[in-house]
This record gives structure tokens, C-alpha cells and sequence, in this order.
């Protein structure tokens, strides 16, 4: 009984994602199993949209003994659903590095459970308040010294997102999350333009 | 809403699945994390005049080193007195006007990132002379004043205050006196000197680029050191007062690069070889042997001597 309920939740599946129409049963004669209100938009239609700045910007002037700029980006997350969101992200390609035209900048060796202070010439995000980052706060700067806050870095594309936000109940308005890069150098890295691209990913739960 | 799950029927819970299938549909955004890493570069220096130096002059000409190719500004009291670039040599200079007492300058070095590095301040003192009071005249020869009247300069272009020298002429174009037009220079950089109209705002163009901009002092001089590239150089100047401007006439320089020449062996009587140049130069005849001998010492400045074959 259970495998053939499995076959036809595949092969609806299937047709789902084939654009096949389906025509659900009317199921008011059946007994009810359970029953409730679920939240302020329909079951199945719950929308959720997500925002963030674009780009965020770290150049550096380094020095013989380093310089760190710290920056933030901001992740917006709308959502009616009365079960909440998670907000994650990873790197774009399986390569989490700055890289430029003459060389890369490797990302931070910390996690979000166990963040780190910057090393030279690595980059990485923070939250404040969020997981073993600490409360912070954390503020922007050019060219300054290592931040005394902790960074990780942020996983390529190949490994599990690393979240960085979550609600248990709705986000309208949208909920604003900060979240930090930070960045250092020192005379070894070649002068270029760096740059990696993340993405945030927000789902209902 | 409300829901139901219903007991024994498949395609409820089908429906239901489908719909938390609908909830999961994510949503995404991408951000690029972009740094542009510049070069860590020297801060300025100033060499010329030194801390504590005290003048009669409405101006001073401000020597120093930096990072060749970055730019450097004079600034006094945080405003820019100036703009250059840093000649390949590492040097700068340019005239800046004084005012009476204490003039505090630093010179501002700013990369491609935007980071400044300013050099050691250095205090220049002006005791500058009362200007007497000018009787109004009309020299002889000279037209009538017309009814537009001309600029009376009380701030220059960048918002300092300026005494302007009573012999200063009215608002004309300005003139460059440095270098002469037609000149060859051995070197990449030139200390040029020109007039303008006092406390104008002076741009200099080589090659119809711009290149530094300085005001002129009181008595209408400026001086800024630029760079030349290889071969002609066309070089003229802007100058700008209160809505009023002036280009003055060109002036072509022609810039030889030096060329280090070693005679290596003597060939023959007719024969020149140096190790500066790809191939030793053949020559056969009286006056092209002279030809060859300038061309060499232009490019050397060595001397040159022959030997005979025996």
C-alpha cells in the first residue's frame, strides 16, 4: 500500500513538472484527518521575495603589514507565511576565493558555529548576533586594522548554504538582515580587481 | 485558509505535498563582493622650501617627491591649492600663492582607490609687502577702457584671497615663457613657466591633455612642472577668472630621450659601433661620419674616439 502511494506521488510529479494539468478529487465526503488555519495566504501560493544590494565594495591600499576594509550588504525577505523563512547562502560557483585577473583572495577558514578573526589576505561575512559570531556590533571601515570581530567564510556552491537569517512567523514588512564582509590584504597580493558573487536564497518554511 | 487532510484518500495527500511543494519554491538574490586591491605607494614629500622658511614673496614654488604617475595636491587649510601628476622621476612641482603670515602646506597623494597620504606639513611665512594705492591711469597707446569692466580679483579660482600686484594687466590670455617655442629637452620632465591673469586658475595641457592645474600668484606668474612624451610635445594653457578664460598660443617642445652610447671596439677609420643602438654604424664618407658624430653625442653625451686600423 505504502510503495504504490509512492508510485503515484512520483508520476504526479512527474506530470507536474511535464506542464500536465491535474485534477484533484473532492475530498469532503472523506473523513476528516485534521484541520486548521494555516495563516494569511493560501496554502500553496505563499509568496516569498527576497532583495540585496547588489554590490558591496572592499577595496584596499595594502601595506608590508595589512590593511582589513569591512562593509555591509542588506538581505530583504517578504513573506505572509505564518510558518516563517530561512535566509541562506553559498558562493555562486564552487570556488569561494576573490579571484581577479592576477591572483585570488582566499575565503576565511571559520564557520558560522565557529567564526574566526580575519587573517591576511582572506575575506569573509558576519551577522551580528547570529550563531559563534557574537553580538558585534560590527562597523564599516577602509583600510584600518584587523577588525576585533570574528568572520567565516561564506561555503562555495558545492557545499551546504550557511544560514544567515530565519523567522517563525511571517516577514511583512520585509525583514532586514545585515550581513558584513570583511576583507584584508597585505603588499603580497597583487594589485587587481576582485570579486565573487553571492547567493542568498530565502525559503518559506 | 482553511485545511484538510483527509484520511484514505490519496489524492489529498497528494494535494497536500504539491502544495508544500508550492511553499518551497525559494527566492533569490545575488550580490557581488568586488575589491579593488591598489599598490601600497610612499607618502609625499616635500623638499623645497623647507619648514620655517620666510619670504617677501606673494608665492613659492613647492618642490617635492612622490610616487611616479599618482597625483599630488598642495593643500592648505584642507583645500587643494593645485593638482599634478608625479613625473616618472618621482618629482613635482608647482607654484602656490601665499598669504600674509602663516601658510601651513601639505602635500596630498591619492591612488586609483581613493586613499590619500599626505607628506610632513611644512610652514611657509609671508611678510608680504603693502601694495600702494594705484592711481587710476590709461597708459599711453592703449585704447580706451570700454565699459565692461574688467575682473578686479579678490579670491582666486580655488576660493583663496589674493593681493594683486598693482603692475598685474588686466584679464588677457596667458603667455608661456618657459620653454621657448621650438626647444629640444633631454629630459621627460620641465619646470615650464608662463603669465597669467593674478589668481586665475591655470590649466596646463600637453598634448591636449590636461595636465596640472595651478593658480597664478599676485603678479600673474605660475610655474608647474610637466611631462613630456617622446617626440613633440604641444603644450598650452588655459587660464580661468570669474567666468572669464583665455587659451594662450602653443608652444611645441621636442623631447629627445637620452641614449647611452659606449663605444665598444674600433672597427675602421669610417666606423662607428656603440651598444646602444642594434648595429654599429657604417659609414663611408667624410660628411656622413660628421652626421653620425652628432647623432651620437646628441644621444650620448659621451665622446667618441677613433682608431685607425693599422
Amino acid at each position: 500500500m505504502r510503495n504504490r502511494l509512492l508510485v503515484a506521488m512520483a508520476c504526479l510529479v512527474g506530470l507536474l513538472v511535464a506542464g500536465a494539468p491535474i485534477a484533484l478529487a473532492d475530498t469532503t465526503d472523506s473523513t476528516v484527518y485534521g484541520s486548521g488555519n494555516y495563516g494569511d495566504c493560501d496554502y500553496g501560493s505563499c509568496t516569498i521575495t527576497l532583495s540585496s544590494g547588489g554590490t558591496t565594495t572592499l577595496n584596499v591600499a595594502p601595506t608590508p603589514a595589512g590593511k582589513c576594509t569591512v562593509q555591509s550588504d542588506t538581505a530583504s525577505v517578504l513573506t505572509d507565511s505564518t510558518a516563517g523563512y530561512s535566509l541562506t547562502m553559498t558562493t555562486s560557483t564552487t570556488n569561494n576565493a576573490m579571484t581577479s585577473a592576477s591572483g585570488s583572495i582566499s575565503a576565511a577558514s571559520g564557520t558560522a558555529a565557529s567564526p574566526a578573526i580575519l587573517s591576511m589576505n582572506t575575506w569573509g561575512y558576519r551577522v551580528d548576533s547570529l550563531a559563534g559570531f557574537g553580538t558585534g556590533p560590527t562597523s564599516a571601515q577602509n583600510n584600518g586594522s584587523i577588525p576585533s570581530v570574528s568572520f567565516a567564510g561564506v561555503p562555495p556552491s558545492n557545499l551546504a548554504a550557511t544560514q544567515v537569517a530565519s523567522s517563525g512567523g511571517p516577514a511583512n514588512p520585509a525583514a532586514t538582515t545585515t550581513v558584513w564582509y570583511g576583507l584584508c590584504a597585505d603588499s603580497s597580493v597583487p594589485a587587481g580587481n576582485y570579486s565573487v558573487t553571492v547567493t542568498y536564497t530565502a525559503v518559506t518554511n | 485558509m482553511r485545511w484538510h487532510l483527509v484520511k484514505n484518500s490519496k489524492l489529498a495527500v497528494v494535494s497536500s505535498f504539491l502544495a508544500v511543494v508550492g511553499l518551497l519554491s525559494p527566492a533569490s538574490a545575488m550580490t557581488t563582493v568586488q575589491s579593488q586591491v591598489c599598490e601600497d605607494f610612499l607618502a609625499p614629500a616635500i623638499v623645497s622650501p623647507s619648514d620655517g622658511t620666510q619670504t617677501t614673496e606673494a608665492s613659492a614654488m613647492i618642490e617635492g617627491t612622490g610616487e611616479p604617475g599618482k597625483t599630488v595636491a598642495i593643500m592648505k587649510d584642507d583645500v587643494s591649492q593645485g593638482v599634478a601628476t608625479i613625473a616618472s622621476d618621482g618629482s613635482f612641482g608647482f607654484t602656490v600663492t601665499l598669504e600674509q603670515g602663516d601658510n601651513e602646506l601639505v602635500a596630498r597623494e591619492t591612488n586609483e582607490c581613493g586613499t590619500a597620504k599626505d607628506s610632513p606639513a611644512i610652514t611657509i611665512i609671508a611678510d608680504l609687502p603693502v601694495p600702494p594705492v594705484e592711481e587710476p591711469t590709461t597708459p599711453a597707446g592703449n585704447p580706451p577702457a570700454s565699459n565692461q569692466p574688467e575682473p578686479q580679483p579678490s579670491t582666486s579660482e580655488l576660493g583663496r584671497p589674493i593681493t594683486r600686484h598693482p603692475s598685474s594687466p588686466g584679464f588677457e590670455k596667458p603667455v608661456i615663457t618657459l620653454p621657448g617655442d621650438g626647444a629640444v629637452v633631454y629630459s621627460d620632465t620641465f619646470l615650464m613657466e608662463g603669465t597669467a591673469y593674478p589668481g586665475s586658475l591655470v590649466t596646463v595641457y600637453v598634448n591636449d591633455k590636461s595636465q596640472a592645474q595651478v593658480v597664478s600668484s599676485s603678479r600673474g606668474v605660475f610655474r608647474v612642472r610637466i611631462v613630456l612624451e617622446q617626440g613633440q610635445d604641444v603644450i598650452k594653457v588655459l587660464s580661468t577668472y570669474a567666468g572669464k578664460s583665455a587659451i594662450s598660443d602653443t608652444v611645441t617642445v621636442t623631447y629627445i630621450k637620452k641614449v647611452t652610447a659606449v663605444l665598444t671596439r674600433p672597427l675602421s677609420s669610417n666606423e662607428i659601433a656603440t651598444t646602444a643602438v642594434t648595429a654599429g654604424a657604417a659609414v663611408t664618407g667624410g660628411a656622413a661620419v660628421a652626421v653620425a658624430i652628432n647623432w651620437s653625442l646628441h644621444k650620448s653625451g659621451f665622446k667618441l674616439k677613433f682608431w685607425r686600423r693599422k
